[in-house]
């Protein structure tokens, strides 16, 4: 299996004395990895340190077999994010929005823009202001700037965040497609666990800056728990060894 | 090089697409053309300011470098630095194939072409204006202003670049274009208080262009002044990019 993703003991503290410390994981083609955990885990600080946005203190990031600090702009050429909000330029229009991603691509047809705009279900609005959306069309507007590339990795943070149910489900069809058609890995954070359980194969468990567990979620079904179950578990487990000390 | 004119390309749709962006530029095509017809109306009404007509580019460039070009050039700064961080619009270039010393190098090229397309249009805009007023006493009072112009950039990117230093601290666009003017303003009142300060101080060179024109500076005050300017850009440029480097987005 080709390395996508390879995190190692990675750390970030921040001044409140929140942050992540020594997490590691990897990914492989084909991987779609949930990372789980409660509102202030450490996810989005985890998505951040992988894709450059945040430094961190220790610890290091390897994308497709590469340093990604050191070779930033052959790595992220490969890979596709949607970090902490689906953000875009508001006094733009769709389709303008995706002009100014697709300029960092040279080697990316015209043609792509309409592609991933037809994908995701927003060319009826391709020359309507990004400003106009509903938070769900401009989730899936950002999902379609990630896709632009034609990625091998995707990280996305909360994608389902503030869609309706129709809008979960396109979601989830598109992931999947996209991860058995292409052969797209994803990083998936959430806080969803029940969502997400239709989606990934594999998962981690973040809490408190610590990646308390990762496993396959095949084994997991077959031992009769569903993800929710398991989570809840974890935490459980943790918390009476923590009151234990 | 070739995500650096990629982003540079994009900074400068973004601004352009802006309707401030457009605002300021109509009022820098309209305010010289307004002078010289307020000019043209004074000299057939009165006969006074029969001699101002050749002056009005040299005019218009000296209040542009006072006042409005680096109150733009401010609102720019602001709004490619403080304005894209608060709308966190940032981090979607930031996650793009490029690295963050293109990213700075791109928007601050999008700023100098800013400040380039300001002086080449109240330079159009008031040579038109003087041959209105039919007052360009030939070709020398053009290529006169030309060179008054081109030098100006130098001061106006110095300053470009001390907007961006004070832009890329502040998350509040208010706070950071506040700050701003209170410093310009502060910088053009303190020669009056300290005198020496008219030396040192970066923002006391606005109308640099002056030394260039007619009889002029010596060349060892040229030279000297020039250095200051550039040093003050220097230090501006690599101390905003040292802390977006390290910035956490």
């Amino acid at each position: 299996m080709e390395g996508i993703l390879e995190v190692q003991d990675v750390s970030k503290r921040f001044n409140n004395g929140r942050g992540i410390h020594n997490v590691g994981f990897g990914l492989s083609k084909g991987d779609v990895f949930g990372l789980f955990g409660p509102n202030g885990a450490g996810k989005t600080t985890l998505l951040k340190i992988i894709t450059g946005l945040t430094r961190p203190d220790r610890g290091t990031v390897r994308l497709f077999g590469q340093p990604a600090p050191q070779r930033f702009e052959q790595v992220m050429a490969r890979v596709g994010c949607v970090i902490e909000s689906a953000d875009v330029y508001d006094y733009l229009s769709a389709y303008e929005n995706l002009k100014l991603a697709s300029r960092f691509y040279p080697d990316l047809p015209r043609s792509r823009i309409d592609q991933v705009l037809e994908e995701v279900g927003l060319t009826p609005y391709k020359r309507e202001k990004a400003g106009g959306f509903s938070l769900g069309m401009k989730q899936r507007l950002a999902l379609a700037a990630a896709l632009l590339p034609n990625p091998q990795l995707m990280i996305l943070d909360e994608p389902t965040n503030g869609l309706d149910i129709e809008g979960m489900v396109d979601i989830r069809q598109t992931i999947s497609r996209l991860a058995g058609e292409q052969g797209i890995a994803f990083l998936i954070s959430s806080h969803m666990i029940g969502d997400m359980e239709k989606l990934v194969n594999r998962f981690g468990i973040l809490r408190q800056g610590a990646l308390i567990r990762q496993d396959r979620l095949q084994g997991l079904l077959s031992d009769g728990l569903t993800l929710e179950q398991y989570y809840l578990e974890q935490i459980q487990t943790i918390k009476e060894a923590n009151a234990y000390v | 090089m070739f995500s650096l004119t990629a982003n540079w390309l994009n900074e400068m749709e973004k601004l352009w697409v802006q309707r401030r962006t457009k605002g300021f530029l109509l009022l820098t095509v309209l305010i010289p053309a307004l002078s010289a017809l307020a000019l043209a109306l004074l000299q057939i009404n009165t006969g006074i300011g029969a001699g101002l007509g050749s002056d009005l580019p040299i005019m218009m460039l000296g209040l542009f470098t006072t006042l409005f070009l680096p109150l733009f050039l401010m609102m720019t700064a602001v709004e490619l630095f403080t304005g894209e961080t608060s709308a966190r619009t940032l981090k979607l270039v930031l996650v793009r194939p490029i690295t963050r010393a293109k990213i700075f190098a791109s928007k601050v090229l999008a700023l100098a072409a800013y400040i380039a397309v300001h002086l080449a249009a109240v330079w159009a805009a008031s040579v038109a204006g003087s041959l209105l007023l039919n007052r360009v006493d030939g070709s020398g009072s053009i290529v006169d202003s030309m060179i008054a112009y081109a030098v100006a950039f130098v001061p106006m990117i110095a300053i470009g670049l001390i907007a961006v230093f004070i832009a890329g601290r502040f998350t509040s666009s208010a706070g950071a274009l506040g700050l701003m003017i209170f410093i310009f303003v502060a910088a053009k009142l303190l020669p009056f208080i300290f005198p020496e300060a008219a030396v040192w101080s970066v923002f006391s060179y606005t109308d640099w262009h002056t030394l260039w024109i007619g009889s002029g500076a010596s060349p060892g005050r040229l030279i000297n002044s020039f250095f200051i300017l550039v040093s003050y850009s220097m230090m501006a440029y690599t101390g905003s990019l040292l802390l977006f480097e390290r910035k956490s987005f």
